[in-house]
């Protein structure tokens, strides 16, 4: 960022006049999630367990529970299929958003994040162009995903331009929750603490409609399964799958992530303040 | 114009641990600053606060005419950094590196490439810029750390013990690179370094930092004057009072005297003085079974100025004798 747009404006002639007038910040974050995605697609392996993990919970779910879970609950024409393939593509893109954080701690362990904070940069594109990467790798994997599900025959009620409005739904989800790692990223400086970000995600995929509707969960289930927001995103991709065009569950899922973005995008952009001000990777 | 560096009281405490503790230091524009110290001495401590990346407990630090706390867009806008422990990206290859950093300062997206392949060639990396910087040694990241402080082509260049682990080729390059920078380019250079050999062959100021405070300052010869002088030992067979008082006949030198083996002839300047001292030995026909110059190191100006050896370890005050410093400009300097 320029000197300008950081607040900090010098008065030229105490300073020097040959100054380096960085990229302004949409287009350093465009830079840097290039790059990001770069190292993402040069450690291909680090990017399968996301996506092995939740198609090996789709079979097994919908071959072992299929004919079983069809009795209980109305899964429509998709059947069971259709019922789960919302809840594989939470999961995979919940958990991997612990590697937006996990690509910022190994910035700091590497010392990179120090070079990166001492380019004539805003420190907000540093962040932005991370999660720019990471979205737009959530949405690569949530298309690959659902072309899965579809090639299986779970049907698409809302057709093309809700398979769209799905991965969005997801790319914007993975932003949100992305800030959850990046935020203990920044506090922590540390590998594992970073990793275990990945334990909030269990929780918060599966005591939701992730398994069944909530009509047949247990109270406290229940009663957990209504403030969780991935019941209103998974409710959402679920209508989209099944019935078509819902606009009012698509408003709350929305609405869920972006409540949830309100928690976490304050949260990390207080550590990264944080972070600055203690100083750099150290 | 200001000064390049200035620093007034500059204070960086950890809790009670006080890293650098009231510094004060002026660094004149276009001038190649040492900036000498043991291990934990307070040198990375210094250069993170200087270079916006640590923020000072107290006192004031202007860098490139900018304020460091205030004015920290401007300070980064103004230096290049490299680092002590080059941060660098294993999976970019150099040159994507480079282009990066090159976009990032504000070049254009054509002229990013450009810079990228001048500064390659600049710091000798042509056959390995396109492979990825995991697979470099220490010395290539050395250097292509360098080129990356270079791409925007800061006045104010800090480099944290650039030479530290280089072998003396790779050594070379990056003093080159120091001494260019500063003829052709004007760039004001803060290097920090343990050697006081590196500081002399390349800077015009020094100030040596112990436990957080500056404890001398001024050029490299004043410093080793206040030592002592340059040694030089000669291995040779009848050594008299007659020859030593012979030697102290040649400028520079400040005294001799006879040894074990030889003779031990003081000289300000060691590698002056010597053509003249062989000359001597020549004209009385005395064949020299081997001659060294050795310089006052760091650790004698070091034990000279705080009356105790450089330590390892300062944390808690342990004062364990470090291994000379290697010589880089090898035995006899011309
Ligand atoms: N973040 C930190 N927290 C606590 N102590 C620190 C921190 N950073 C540095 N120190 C301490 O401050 C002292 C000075 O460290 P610094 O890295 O500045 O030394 P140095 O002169 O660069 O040493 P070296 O030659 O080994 O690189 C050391 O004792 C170090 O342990
Ligand atoms: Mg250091």
């Amino acid at each position: 960022m320029s000197v300008i747009r950081d607040g900090s404006t010098p008065p030229r002639a105490a300073g020097d006049a040959r100054l380096a007038a960085g990229l302004p910040t949409a287009a350093a974050a465009f830079e840097l999630g290039r790059r990001a995605f770069r190292n993402i697609v040069r450690v291909p392996i680090g990017n399968l367990p996301s996506l092995i993990i939740p198609l090996f919970i789709l079979a097994v779910n919908v071959g072992a529970l299929g004919a079983i879970a069809s009795r209980q609950i109305d899964v429509g024409e998709g059947g069971y299929l259709a019922f789960f393939l919302p809840t594989a593509l939470v999961l995979s893109i919940t958990n991997s958003a612990v590697s937006s954080g996990m690509g910022v701690v190994r910035d700091m362990d590497s010392g990179y994040f120090d070079k990166l904070l001492l380019a004539p940069i805003s420190r907000l594109s540093i962040l932005l162009g991370r999660l720019s990467a990471d979205g737009f790798r959530a949405s690569l994997q949530a298309t690959l995903l659902l072309t899965v599900g579809l090639i299986f025959g779970s049907g698409l009620a809302s057709g093309p331009l809700g398979f769209l409005v799905i991965v969005a739904m997801l790319a914007v989800w993975a932003l949100a929750y992305a800030g959850i790692s990046l935020a203990i990223a920044l506090r922590t400086g540390s590998i594992d603490a970073t990793q275990s970000s990945f334990l909030i995600g269990f929780p918060l995929v599966f005591l939701s409609t992730a398994t069944v509707p909530l009509e047949l969960m247990s109270p406290w289930m229940r009663a957990f399964a209504e403030v969780n927001p991935v019941t209103y995103i998974l409710n959402a991709v679920r209508s989209l799958i099944s019935d078509g065009w819902d606009v009012g569950v698509l408003l709350r899922g929305f609405a869920a992530i972006g409540a949830v973005a309100l928690i976490t995008v304050p949260l990390s952009l207080l550590a990264l303040r944080r972070r600055v001000a203690v100083g750099g990777s150290r | 114009m200001s000064d390049a560096v200035e620093t007034v009281a500059l204070r960086r405490h950890f809790g009670a641990f006080k890293a650098v503790d009231g510094v004060d230091l002026a660094v004149t524009r276009g001038e190649i600053f040492g900036f000498l110290g043991p291990n934990g001495a307070g040198k990375t401590t210094t250069v993170r606060v200087l270079t916006t990346l640590l923020g000072p407990t107290s006192g004031s630090a202007r860098v490139a005419g900018y304020d460091v706390v205030s004015q920290g867009a401007a300070v980064r806008a103004s230096i290049g950094v490299a680092l002590q422990e080059a941060g660098l990206d294993g999976l970019a290859t150099g040159r994507e590196l480079l282009r990066l950093h090159g976009r990032l300062a504000g070049l254009s997206r054509g002229d990013a490439p450009r810079r990228a392949a001048e500064l390659i060639e600049l710091v000798g990396l042509a056959e390995a810029a396109d492979r990825r910087v995991m697979t470099y040694s220490g010395g290539m990241k050395r250097r292509l750390d360098l080129a990356a402080a270079l791409v925007h082509r800061p006045t104010v260049l800090f480099l944290d013990e650039p030479t530290t682990g280089l072998d003396p080729a790779s050594r070379a390059i990056i003093w080159e690179q120091v001494r260019t920078l500063r003829s052709q380019d004007g760039v004001t250079v803060f290097l920090t370094t343990q050697y006081l050999e590196e500081a002399d062959v390349l800077a015009d100021r020094v100030a040596i930092i112990d436990r957080g405070v500056i404890v001398a300052e001024g050029s490299p010869a004043a410093l080793k004057a206040k030592v002592g002088t340059d040694v030089i030992r000669l291995e040779v067979d009848g050594a008299t009072a007659e020859l030593c008082a012979a030697f102290t006949s040649v400028p520079g030198v400040t005294g001799a005297e006879a040894a074990e083996g030889g003779v031990v002839v003081h000289a300000a300047d060691g590698g002056a003085a010597l053509p003249a001292v062989l000359g001597i030995l020549g004209g009385r026909g005395l064949a020299v079974g081997r001659a060294s110059v050795s310089s006052p190191t760091l650790d004698d100006v070091f034990l000279a100025v705080t009356g105790r050896p450089a330590g390892h370890d300062d944390t808690d005050g342990a004062a364990d004798v470090r291994a000379p410093a290697p010589h880089p400009a090898g035995g006899v300097r011309s």
